[in-house]
């Protein structure tokens, strides 16, 4: 069994001096495993956002406690070494890209962790090789594309082999080919290196791509389970005004009308290979 | 004709070694009332362009025209057009400056030199017109609202200045569904009960496709492609390679379209889609 990367103990915070305004989390008890992909979904202002920053330390909670990796967020001394286990990406590039060239800005964080040169060389031409950004080493940041400027960021964030990617709304800003390129990044570093990955959306398809899902409402945990099971339930999600993949809602309408399409059709070609076995063969 | 482009070409940091191209010699033309996307990559010159439209940026060479005049020439040209166009800003709500909500929407009113009262009258119509009760959050700090109702702010101090036209750079980004829903009710009311004149930039078509009457499609700074959404849509292999995604149901439609059954495979909503799939099994189409 993988070893906890991440842990919440009875987590509440809430936003203000001394945590005064309504608590953006309440309870939050929740278990992240070494080399999980997990999606966090939930209607605006249900504490998404507000929960991924509790695992780099952004925040640290009101009540309960955070741990990575048994490293508790409430100690400052710990910050550093959180901050390097557990990288954040943005939703805007622009917010997150601070050097004048692309090498630069990989190596940024591997300077202010005062890496040697010779090694921080190194790692540096690793990733770009990695990231596909070998061509693009002495170029600007600002004069890449979204989809660029998020990979560079990501670049980054593994030149400090970190354990964990942290993303809030990654792709809301990048064309479908951005959009493509970036999932299929952080899909292949789940896959191959075992980097744990906590994603924040509002799109059923890429929470889809995840092997949980967790719902937030109102700073509460409503629900956490496998994408077939959480993304295919209508009835939880409508309620919260969220949406099901465009296949599930797609069946839901297709079994109003009375088509036997059997429950918790996921994806696409699911629910084509489904119409097509009630249909007569042409 | 209401907004067109004539040969607009522009190059950001002309004469530098970073000379970009970011439009060549694109030509369109928007009517009156109607509702436009613009879509392709990102540094396509999607942004570059509409931002031309109010004269924010302007032509490095070519013109805009705004009802037949150029845009630019003349006493006051550049005033009126910012006043006709609209223009809300990708991720508007990041711009905010104000403590409070009425004095984020008045600034532009006030800008023009209207008085008090007029202000007053136009901060609030603006808010109802978005949907969003001016008694309840005047006071309160835009910075404090739900991103949905920030995103609604943004829009409302653009139609302060009651435009003609209202030109938005991916509205939706950033949105949960509760709040693309609100917006696109917005959009839709905008459009076809108060006439204006409608442009959005986007990268996910299929959020907005079925309130749409032209679409543009750029790539590299040239206009490759116009045409209804269906026109569009029955040139899938050259949207392919531009990497404009189709909405989903498309696939879902072409790929039984593919095996041979006979559905319509440009139906513009997820619903219409479905009606499609239900009337192969009722027979109505053999």
């Amino acid at each position: 069994m993988a070893e906890v990367l991440l842990e919440t103990k009875a987590l509440s915070f809430a936003y203000g001096e001394e945590g005064r305004n309504r608590p953006a989390l309440e309870d939050i008890n929740l278990k992240v495993l070494q080399g999980e992909y997990v999606a966090i979904i939930g209607p605006s202002g249900s504490g998404k956002t507000t929960l991924l920053k509790h695992f780099n330390a952004l925040l640290t909670p009101c009540r309960g406690q955070v741990l990575v990796k048994g490293l508790s967020t409430a100690e400052k001394a710990n910050h550093p070494e959180i901050r390097r286990l557990c990288g954040m990406i943005f939703q805007n590039p622009d917010n997150q890209l601070v050097a004048n060239t692309v090498e630069e800005d990989v190596a940024f964080g591997l300077e202010n962790y005062r890496v040697p040169p010779a090694e921080i060389r190194s790692r540096v031409a690793e990733l770009l090789k990695q990231m596909e950004l070998e061509d693009l080493a002495r170029r600007p940041p600002h004069l890449l594309s979204g989809g660029q400027k998020q990979r560079v960021a990501i670049a980054g964030i593994l030149a400090m082999r970190p354990r964990c990617l942290l993303m809030d709304e990654p792709t809301s800003m990048l064309d479908p080919r951005g959009r493509r390129e970036l999932l299929e990044t952080v899909q292949k570093l789940n896959r191959e290196q075992g980097i744990t990955v906590l994603h924040v959306t509002h799109y059923p398809e890429e929470a889809a791509l995840a092997r949980r899902v967790l719902v937030l409402e109102g700073g509460r945990l409503a629900a956490d389970g496998p994408p077939r099971e959480i993304l295919t339930d209508l009835a939880l999600l409508h309620s919260l005004g969220l949406r099901g993949t465009a296949a599930a809602e797609m069946a839901a309408f297709l079994r109003e009308a009375d088509l036997p399409l059997p429950p918790k059709l996921l994806g696409q070609d699911e629910l084509v290979e489904q119409i097509c076995s009630l249909l007569p063969a042409i | 004709m209401f907004i067109a482009t004539r040969d607009l070409t522009h190059t950001y940091m002309p004469g530098t070694p970073f000379a970009t191209q970011a439009l060549k010699g694109v030509n369109l033309t928007i009517e009156r009332g109607s509702f436009c996307a613009v879509t392709g990559p990102s540094g396509s010159g999607k942004s570059t362009l509409v931002q031309h439209f109010n004269g924010l940026l302007r032509p490095t060479s070519g013109q805009v025209l705004l009802e037949g005049r150029p845009l630019g020439e003349g006493k006051d040209s550049l005033r009126r057009a910012r006043r006709q166009v609209g223009l809300v800003f990708q991720l508007p709500e990041q711009q905010f400056f104000a403590e409070t909500v009425f004095d984020e929407v008045a600034f532009a009113p006030r800008n023009l030199g209207l008085d008090p009262a007029e202000v007053e009258k136009a901060v609030e119509e603006s808010l109802e017109q978005v949907g969003l009760d001016p008694k309840e959050l005047r006071e309160r700090s835009p910075f404090h609202l739900s991103a949905g109702q920030k995103r609604l702010v943004a829009i409302a101090a653009v139609l302060a200045l009651k435009p003609q036209a209202l030109v938005l750079d991916e509205p939706m980004a950033g949105l949960d569904p509760a709040g693309e829903r609100n917006l696109f009710d917005l959009l839709r009311d905008l459009n076809r009960r108060r006439g204006l004149t409608v442009v959005v930039v986007t990268h996910r078509l299929e959020e907005i496709v079925s309130l749409v009457h032209r679409v543009y499609v750029l790539e590299e700074g040239s206009l490759i492609m116009e045409g209804s959404p269906e026109e569009l849509f029955r040139r899938r292999e050259e949207l392919d390679r531009v990497g404009v995604a189709p909405p989903p149901w498309w696939e879902l439609l072409r790929e039984l379209a593919g095996k041979g059954y006979p559905v319509n495979t440009s139906a513009l909503t997820r619903e219409e889609a479905c009606r499609e799939i239900i009337s192969l099994f009722k027979g109505e189409k053999r």
